[in-house]
C-alpha cells in the first residue's frame, strides 16, 4: 500500500482593516498584515509598505 | 509521481470551511508574539458589538468563498469588532477562532476554542466606541 501526501494548504493570508471612529469618520488602512509562503513575496510586501504603497 | 489538489478540490476545501461555519469568530489583542503552536492571542483584549456593547463571546464574522487565483480558492472572513472597554485600546493583533468562547467582560477577553488564523500589525489606537472591520483572507493552493 502506498501513501500519497499532496501538498495543500494556505499559501497566502492577508488582513485588511478599516477603522470606524465613534464620531462617524472612517479610515481605510488597507492590508495591515500579509503572509505568503514565498519569502520573496513577503519581502516585496514589506518593501511596498515601507515605500508607502 | 505527481500529487496535487485540483482547483475543484481547493474550492471544496473552502466550501467545507464556510459550510461548517466554525472558523469565523474574531478576537483581538495588544500583543504581537502569537505562535502556530500556542493557538492563542498574545494578549487578548475585550471585544464589543455595535453600541458599543460589551460582548461575552467573540465577534461572529461572516465567512465566504472568494477567488484569488482559481475559482473559490480563498476563505474570507469579515467582521467588525468594537472597543467597548470604556477606555482606549492599542490593538496590534487579530485572530480568527473556531469557537465563540465565553467569559468576555469590559476588562477581559472571551476565552476557549482554538485560534486558526493570526496576524499582527502596526498599532491601531482606538477610543471607546471606535471599531475595526477586518477582512481576513486565506488562499489555498494545491
Amino acid at each position: 500500500m502506498s501513501v500519497q501526501v499532496a501538498k495543500a494548504g494556505a499559501s497566502e493570508t492577508s488582513i485588511h482593516a478599516v477603522i470606524h471612529r465613534a464620531d462617524g469618520s472612517t479610515e481605510v488602512l488597507g492590508i495591515v498584515a500579509y503572509w505568503h509562503k514565498n519569502p520573496l513575496k513577503r519581502l516585496a510586501f514589506r518593501l511596498k509598505k515601507l515605500l508607502g504603497g | 509521481m505527481t500529487n496535487y489538489v485540483t482547483n475543484a478540490g481547493l474550492a471544496n476545501i473552502t466550501a467545507a470551511l464556510v459550510a461548517a461555519a466554525a472558523v469565523k469568530y474574531l478576537g483581538w489583542g495588544t500583543g504581537a508574539s502569537g505562535t502556530q503552536a500556542s493557538n492563542a492571542l498574545t494578549s487578548a483584549s475585550p471585544v464589543g458589538t455595535s453600541g458599543p456593547t460589551v460582548a461575552s463571546t467573540r465577534i461572529s464574522g461572516t465567512p465566504s468563498q472568494v477567488t484569488t487565483t482559481n475559482t473559490n480558492d480563498t476563505l474570507q472572513i469579515v467582521g467588525t469588532v468594537y472597543n467597548a472597554s470604556g477606555g482606549a485600546l492599542a490593538i496590534t493583533e487579530v485572530g480568527v477562532f473556531d469557537a465563540a468562547g465565553t467569559g468576555g467582560t469590559s476588562s477581559a477577553a472571551p476565552s476557549g476554542g482554538n485560534m486558526d488564523i493570526y496576524g499582527t500589525f502596526s498599532t491601531i489606537n482606538l477610543s471607546n466606541g471606535d471599531s475595526i472591520t477586518f477582512t481576513i483572507q486565506a488562499q489555498f493552493t494545491g
